[in-house]
C-alpha cells in the first residue's frame, strides 16, 4: 500500500480493533478533547494537502485511531482544500462510513490557542498511522522542486534520493528545506529524515540562486504567514526583513549580520508554532553555511549570482548598439538617453534593473553585470554610419506619441524616479 | 496535591500543576511579564518570563510551567537576561520611544516594565506602525500604535467575558489588536464593560476619560458617584436582572429607606452621567429602582438592618420630611431614642404636602414612613416647634430639618389683591383636600417643577382655563421637559420669556389679570445678578381671577427662633463640612439649610446629620449595614446580538384625558416585560474592578528595586 492511494483497507480493519489493540499497534496516547489535523503552520508548499484528495479513507482511519486513543469527542480538518467539493465529498463520505463526527475548517493556520486541550496532528501522521494499521511499514513523502511526492525511506541520504528524482545540476550549491538551507557538500551523509522537513520539498539551489535573496524571499512568506502573536516571530521576522533588505539594497553593514544572526538564533527556541521555530532558519542556515557568500554583499559589494538588483548594472554596449532606441521606448521609468548619431546610455541611477530593455534591443547590445560596467560604456559614443542611424532615431521621435524629445528623458526619469521604488546604491 | 518546588534558593509549597509564574509572584518573587494576566487563560508569546529548569536544557516561559514535585529553577543567569532582554528589544523597537507624551504615563505597566528591565531598542531598527488613533468609540479610545502584542485584551473581551468583539486582524504585514472588518465597537456588539482597558498593559486601549488612581472609581462608575446618597446602582440592577428583587431592594436601601418614594420622583442625577448614555441612551435607573422596590416583600433587608444596644441618648428631630426621616432612622438604628415631632397630620414633609399624589400616591410615603418604626422612632404629629433650643433640657441633641414650607410672593404692583395664591400653600391645601380659594382662571407665575406641580394640581381641580408664565426661554426652562409636556397635554398653556410687570385690580381689589411682556434678553451681569431687557411695546394682558406664584420657597420657622440665619434666611451651621447650627447641641438637615431642592437631596442630608449627630452623642458614626447578600457578579457576560443599540425603556403614563380631572397616580412605572430588558442595558460599570489589578516590580522585595537601581 502507498500513502497517497485511498487506504480502505486501514479504515475496515479499524471496527474489530478494541483500544487495547490500538495501544498494542500504535502505543498509547494522552487524553485530548477534540482531534485537529492540519499541515504544520511552517509548510507552506502545502504539498501534503494532495493526501486529503487521494487518500481519504487513511485520513479518517488514522482520526478514528487517534480518537479512539485519547477519548477526543471530536474530530476536525483543516486546510484550504477542503473547499473543494470533491475532497470534502471523500472525506465526509469516509467519515460517515466509519461513524466520525467531523469538522471541515478551510483554513491555512491553525492557531494552538483555540486548540488548547486538542491533540494536532499532520495529514502524513495520519496516512502513516492508516499503514500502521493495515499491517505495513509506513515510509515519508518527499519532492524534489516541483515534482511529485514521491514515497521515500527517511535513512535514504539526501543525494541518493535526488538522483533517485532525476538529473541533478552540475552546479548544485546546495539545497532548501522547507526555510532552512543545506550545503551540497553535506548531501552524501545527510538522510532525507535529517532534514525534519515539514513540507518534504527539497528544492535545489545553484549558482544562479543568490542565498541572501532565497533568504529574503523566505523571511518575507513567513511574515506573510506569521500571526503575529509571539514577540520573536513578529518583530524578530521584522528585524529580520529590514536587516537583509538593507544588505540587498547595499545599504547593508556587517552588524547587520550579526544583529539578525543573534536574533535568528533566539528565535528558534522562542516561538509557539513550528512556523516561529522555522522563521530564524533563512538566517542561522545561511550563516553557517553560505556566510562568505552572504557576506560578500557587505564586504565586496558584490552578489555572485547576479539576484540582488542593488549589485548590477546594466549598460549598453557600444561596439554593439545601432542606436535604434527600441530600449528607450520600453524603459518604464524613462532612463534611457537616445541622441541622434550616439550610441544609447542608460542612466544608471534612475534604472531599477527591470530589464526590459534587455529583451528589447533587436541588436542584443544591452548587458546585466554583477561586476563594473567597462570604462568604454560609460558615455555614448559616435555612430560609425551616423547619418543611417539619425534616421533611424528620426523614426523613432514620430513614433512617440507623447513627443517628448530625448533629451528631455534626463528630466523626466528625475521627475518620476521620487515616485518610484529603487534600490539604493 | 501540594509540591515543593525551589525558586532561586526559595522552597515553596504549591498546588501540583500551578503555574510557576504565579507561583512565584504570589509568595513575593518578581519575574517580569507581560501576556501573563493572573485573570486570563496563557499565552506564553512575550518571553519575558523566561526561566530555567534544571536538568532541562534552554529555557521555558514560566507561564506555561506548571510546578512538579521537586522542580528546581533559576529566574536570573545569563541565559536568561540574554533572550529576556532581546525580547524586550524587539517590542520596544515596535512601541513609541517617549512616554512622556503618552496619556497613560505614569500608571502604565508597560513603563514600569521597561524601568525595571532598563534596556531601550537603540540597536534594532525601530518603526512606527503608523495606525490612525480611533476616538470613535464611546468610552474607549483604541490607539493601536502603543500596542504591544500582549493579547491580554482580546483573551479578557473573548474567554473572560464571552463577548470576543476584540480579535487579531492583519492588515498587510502587520498584526493588530481590533475588531472583525474593523467595525466600531457599537457595531460588533461591544458590551463595553471596560476589561479590555483594565487588562490592558499599555495605553493602547484606555478609558476616553483619564483620571488618577484615587478617581478612578468614581470616574468610571459614574452613576453610583453622582447619586447623592451613592446608591450602589450597577450592583443592585445586576441583581434585578436576575430577577432577584428582594436583594435588589436591599442594596438600595444600605443607602436610603425610601426607595419606592425616589422611584417615582427622584430627579435621577445619576442618569444624567450614565455611562450608557453614551453609548445611545441612559439606563432607566430610577424606573428600575421603583420596579423592584414594588416587587418584594421587604422581608429580606428589614431582617437584617443594624439596630444596636440602647445608649441612653435621646434626640428630637423637627420635622417629618426626608431629611428628618432619614435622620431619625439611622439615629434610632444606632440604638438613640429618638422622637420626631411634625407639625402638619402627616409624615412626609413635601412628599406629602409639596409633591402632589397623581405624582406620588400617599400611600406609599406612608408605607415608607412607616420604616421608622423599624428604628423605634417615636412619631408626634400635629407639633410645631418654633424654639427647638428650649427641647434641649429633655434631649442630648436636637435635629431642625423643619424644609420650606413658606411660598414667596413677588412684590410686583398688585400682590396684594384678592385672589392670590402661593405655591406651598396652595399644594398643602390641595393635598389635604382643604378649600384653595382658586377660581375658575389661573396664572401660575413660575417655570420650575413646582410651577408645573401648580399648574397640573389646578387643571386637576377643575380649573377651567390654566397659563404659566415664566422669565426663561423654553430651552432653559428649570422644570423637567417631562412635566412641561405632560402639562401641555392636560391643557396647560405655557408662555416661556415673560416679565410679570404687575396683578391688574378688578376694581374691587380682585385679581382680574397679569400684565406681561416678553423678555428680548436675559442674563446675569458681572456681580452674577439677573438683567432682564423687556421688548418694547409688547405688554399683554392674560385675564384671570386666581395668580398663584410659584418663585421659590422659604424655611417656615418663627424668626426668634434662636438659630443663626444664613442665606435666603436659611438656618445657618457655620462650620464648613458640619451642619451642626449657632446653637451647640443643634443640628439643621435638608431644605432648611440649602434651600429647596430634591429629594435625594434630603436623604443625603439626614444621613450625613445622623453620623454627625451620633458622633456628638458618642457614637463612632458609621451607619454603613450589609443588607444583601455578598455579590458574586460573574465576569462572563456574554455576547448579546446589538447590545449598543437596545433602546431605553421608558415608564407608562396614562393617557392625558384620563388623568387630566383627578389625582390619581398617572405613571405605571416599567412594565414587567421590559424590566429584564432595561436592566441588561446597564454596562455594569463596576464589573472590571473585580479583575486582579497590575503586579509591579515595585510591588515586590526590595531585591528588585535593587536590582532596577543598578
Ligand atoms: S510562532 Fe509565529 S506564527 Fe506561530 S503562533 Fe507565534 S507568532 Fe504565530
Ligand atoms: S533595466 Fe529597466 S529601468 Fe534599467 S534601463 Fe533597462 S528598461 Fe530602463
Ligand atoms: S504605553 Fe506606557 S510604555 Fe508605552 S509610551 Fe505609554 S506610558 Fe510609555
Ligand atoms: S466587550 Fe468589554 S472587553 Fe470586549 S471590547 Fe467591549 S469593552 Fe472591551
Ligand atoms: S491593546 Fe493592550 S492588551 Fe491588547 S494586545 Fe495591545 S497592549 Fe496588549
Ligand atoms: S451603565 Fe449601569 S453601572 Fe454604568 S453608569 Fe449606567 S447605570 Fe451605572
Ligand atoms: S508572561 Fe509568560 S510568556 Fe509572556
Amino acid at each position: 500500500m502507498s500513502m497517497l492511494m485511498n487506504n480502505e483497507a486501514a479504515l475496515a480493519q479499524l471496527s474489530a480493533l478494541t483500544k487495547e489493540a490500538l495501544e498494542e499497534k500504535l502505543g498509547k496516547r494522552e487524553k485530548a478533547g477534540a482531534i485537529t489535523a492540519a499541515l504544520y503552520n511552517s509548510d507552506m508548499e502545502r504539498r501534503k494537502d494532495i493526501l486529503l484528495a487521494k487518500n481519504p479513507a487513511g485520513i479518517i482511519a488514522g482520526l478514528c485511531a487517534l480518537s479512539c486513543l485519547t477519548g477526543a469527542k471530536k474530530a476536525e480538518i483543516v486546510s484550504p482544500c477542503v473547499a473543494d467539493a470533491a475532497v470534502a465529498n471523500g472525506l465526509k463520505a469516509a467519515a460517515e462510513k466509519a461513524g466520525l463526527a467531523l469538522t471541515l475548517t478551510e483554513d491555512d493556520f491553525v492557531t494552538k490557542t483555540e486548540h488548547r486541550s486538542d491533540l494536532l496532528v499532520s495529514f502524513e501522521e495520519l496516512a502513516a498511522i492508516a499503514e500502521k494499521l493495515a499491517g505495513e511499514e509506513p515510509k515519508a513523502l518527499y519532492a524534489v522542486g516541483d515534482g511529485d511526492l514521491a514515497e521515500a525511506d527517511p535513512a535514504m541520504t539526501v543525494k541518493a534520493f535526488l538522483e533517485s528524482q532525476g538529473d541533478v545540476p552540475e552546479d548544485i550549491k546546495g539545497i532548501a528545506v522547507d526555510h532552512a538551507f543545506c550545503p551540497a557538500g553535506a548531501l552524501e551523509t545527510v538522510t532525507l529524515g535529517q532534514l525534519a522537513s515539514r513540507s518534504g520539498v527539497i528544492r535545489v539551489l545553484t549558482g544562479k540562486d543568490c542565498i541572501l535573496d532565497r533568504a529574503r524571499k523566505e523571511i518575507l512568506s513567513l511574515r506573510k504567514k506569521s500571526c503575529g502573536k509571539c514577540t520573536f516571530c513578529r518583530e524578530g521576522l521584522y528585524q529580520l526583513q529590514v536587516n537583509m533588505d538593507a544588505v540587498a539594497a547595499g545599504r547593508g553593514k556587517t552588524t547587520n549580520f550579526e544583529m539578525s544572526q543573534e536574533i535568528a538564533e533566539a528565535m528558534l527556541v522562542s516561538c509557539n508554532c513550528s512556523l516561529g521555530d522555522d522563521a530564524g532558519k533563512p538566517v542561522t542556515t545561511m550563516m553557517e553555511y553560505f556566510r562568505d557568500e552572504a557576506e560578500a554583499h557587505v564586504r565586496r559589494k558584490e552578489c555572485k549570482a547576479g539576484a540582488c538588483l542593488a549589485f548590477l548594472q546594466i549598460y549598453v554596449d557600444p561596439a554593439k548598439c545601432q542606436g535604434a532606441g527600441e530600449c528607450a521606448k520600453v524603459c518604464p521609468v524613462d532612463c534611457i538617453e537616445i541622441k541622434p548619431g550616439y550610441t544609447a546610455l542608460i542612466e544608471s541611477f534612475d534604472c531599477t534593473r527591470c530589464g526590459k530593455c534587455i529583451d528589447a534591443c533587436p541588436n542584443g547590445a544591452i548587458v546585466r553585470t554583477a561586476g563594473k560596467v567597462p570604462r568604454n560604456a560609460e558615455t555614448a559614443v559616435r555612430l560609425k554610419n551616423a547619418a543611417a542611424a539619425a534616421a533611424g532615431a528620426a523614426d523613432a521621435d514620430d513614433d512617440e506619441d507623447d513627443g517628448a524629445s530625448r533629451s528631455s528623458a534626463r528630466a523626466g526619469a528625475a521627475r518620476r524616479h521620487r515616485t518610484l521604488r529603487r534600490p539604493g546604491r | 496535591m501540594s509540591v515543593t518546588i525551589k525558586i532561586d534558593d526559595r522552597t515553596l509549597q504549591v498546588e501540583e500543576g500551578m503555574n510557576v509564574l504565579e507561583a512565584a509572584l504570589q509568595n513575593g518573587i518578581y519575574i517580569p511579564h507581560l501576556c501573563h494576566h493572573p485573570d486570563l487563560p496563557e499565552l506564553g508569546s512575550c518571553r519575558l518570563c523566561i526561566v530555567e529548569v534544571e536538568g532541562e536544557d534552554g529555557v521555558t516561559p514560566s507561564c506555561k510551567l506548571e510546578a512538579k514535585d521537586g522542580m528546581v529553577i533559576r529566574t536570573k543567569s545569563d541565559q536568561i537576561s540574554h533572550l529576556r532582554n532581546l525580547s524586550m528589544e524587539l517590542i520596544l523597537a515596535a512601541h513609541p520611544e517617549d512616554c512622556s507624551t503618552c496619556p497613560k504615563y505614569g500608571q502604565c505597566e508597560m513603563q514600569t516594565l521597561i524601568q525595571y528591565m532598563n534596556v531601550s531598542a537603540t540597536r534594532m531598527n525601530r518603526r512606527v506602525k503608523g495606525f490612525k488613533m480611533n476616538e470613535e468609540n464611546p468610552l474607549i479610545i483604541h490607539d493601536m500604535n502603543r500596542c504591544v502584542m500582549c493579547g491580554r485584551c482580546v483573551r479578557a473581551c473573548g474567554e473572560l467575558r464571552g463577548v470576543g468583539v476584540l480579535q487579531y486582524n492583519k492588515k498587510e504585514l502587520e498584526t493588530y489588536v481590533g475588531t472583525l472588518h474593523d467595525k466600531l465597537l457599537k457595531d460588533a456588539d461591544c458590551r463595553f464593560c471596560g476589561a479590555c482597558a483594565e487588562v490592558c498593559p499599555t495605553g493602547t486601549i484606555r478609558d476616553a476619560m483619564n483620571y488618577t488612581p484615587i478617581e478612578k472609581r468614581d470616574t468610571l462608575i459614574p452613576c453610583q458617584a453622582t447619586c447623592p446618597v451613592h446608591t450602589d446602582i450597577p450592583r443592585y440592577i445586576r441583581y434585578v436582572r436576575q430577577g432577584k428583587y428582594a436583594e435588589a431592594t436591599a442594596v438600595i436601601h444600605e443607602k436610603l429607606p425610601f426607595p419606592e418614594c425616589l422611584g417615582r420622583v427622584c430627579t435621577r442625577a445619576c442618569e444624567g452621567k450614565c455611562r450608557r448614555g453614551e453609548v445611545n441612551e441612559p439606563v432607566s435607573i430610577r424606573n428600575i429602582k421603583r420596579y423592584t422596590a414594588e416587587h418584594t416583600d421587604n422581608s429580606l433587608w428589614m431582617n437584617k438592618i443594624k439596630k444596636l444596644p440602647a445608649t441612653g441618648k435621646k434626640v428630637c428631630v423637627i420635622g417629618g420630611g426626608p431629611a428628618g426621616m432619614t435622620a431619625a432612622y439611622y439615629l434610632g438604628k444606632q440604638g438613640h431614642s429618638v422622637t420626631l415631632k411634625e407639625q402638619y397630620p402627616a409624615l412626609g414633609g413635601q412628599m406629602h404636602y409639596g409633591i402632589p399624589s397623581y405624582r406620588l400616591p400617599r400611600d406609599v410615603v406612608e408605607k415608607e414612613a412607616g420604616f421608622l418604626s423599624l428604628a423605634d422612632v417615636k412619631v408626634e404629629t400635629g407639633v410645631r416647634v418654633d424654639h427647638p433650643a428650649e427641647l434641649l433640657s429633655e434631649f442630648d441633641a436636637v435635629l431642625v430639618a423643619v424644609g420650606t414650607h413658606k411660598g414667596v410672593i413677588l412684590p410686583i404692583p398688585g400682590s396684594d389683591l384678592d385672589g392670590i395664591l402661593v405655591n406651598a400653600t396652595f399644594l398643602r391645601q390641595a393635598s389635604m383636600g382643604e378649600e384653595t380659594g382658586m377660581g375658575k382662571k389661573v396664572v401660575i407665575l413660575g417655570g420650575g417643577n413646582v410651577a408645573f406641580d401648580c399648574a397640573r394640581s389646578a387643571v386637576r381641580l377643575g380649573a377651567e382655563e390654566v397659563h404659566l408664565a415664566c422669565l426663561e426661554k423654553r430651552e432653559v426652562m428649570l422644570a423637567d421637559d417631562e412635566e412641561i409636556e405632560q402639562a401641555t397635554e392636560e391643557g396647560v398653556h405655557v408662555h416661556p420669556g415673560q416679565t410679570f410687570d404687575q396683578i391688574l385690580d378688578d376694581g374691587n381689589g380682585h385679581v382680574c389679570g397679569v400684565q406681561f411682556s416678553n423678555v428680548e434678553k436675559f442674563y446675569f451681569d458681572e456681580n452674577r445678578r439677573a438683567v432682564t431687557v423687556k421688548e418694547e411695546n409688547s405688554e399683554h394682558v392674560i385675564e384671570c381671577d386666581t395668580v398663584i406664584f410659584a418663585v421659590g420657597q422659604r424655611i417656615d420657622l418663627a424668626e426668634d427662633s434662636g438659630l443663626e440665619r444664613g442665606r435666603g434666611n436659611s438656618i445657618a451651621t457655620p462650620t464648613e463640612g458640619s451642619l451642626a447650627t449657632s446653637v451647640p447641641g443643634i443640628f439643621a438637615a435638608g431644605d432648611a439649610v440649602y434651600g429647596t431642592q430634591t429629594v435625594i437631596k434630603a436623604v443625603a442630608s439626614g444621613r450625613d446629620a445622623a453620623i454627625e449627630i451620633d458622633k456628638y452623642l458618642g457614637g463612632d458614626g458609621d451607619i454603613t449595614e450589609t443588607l444583601a447578600p455578598a455579590d458574586t457578579a460573574d465576569q462572563w457576560i456574554g455576547h448579546i446580538d446589538g447590545f449598543g443599540y437596545l433602546e431605553r425603556s421608558e415608564e407608562e403614563f396614562i393617557a392625558a384625558e384620563e388623568r387630566d380631572h383627578d389625582f390619581r397616580p398617572i405613571s405605571t412605572g416599567i412594565c414587567d416585560a421590559e424590566i429584564c430588558g432595561e436592566s441588561r442595558r446597564c454596562l455594569q460599570c463596576d464589573l472590571r474592578f473585580g479583575i486582579t489589578g497590575h503586579r509591579l516590580w515595585s510591588d515586590y522585595s526590595n531585591d528588585a528595586k535593587e536590582e532596577a537601581a543598578i
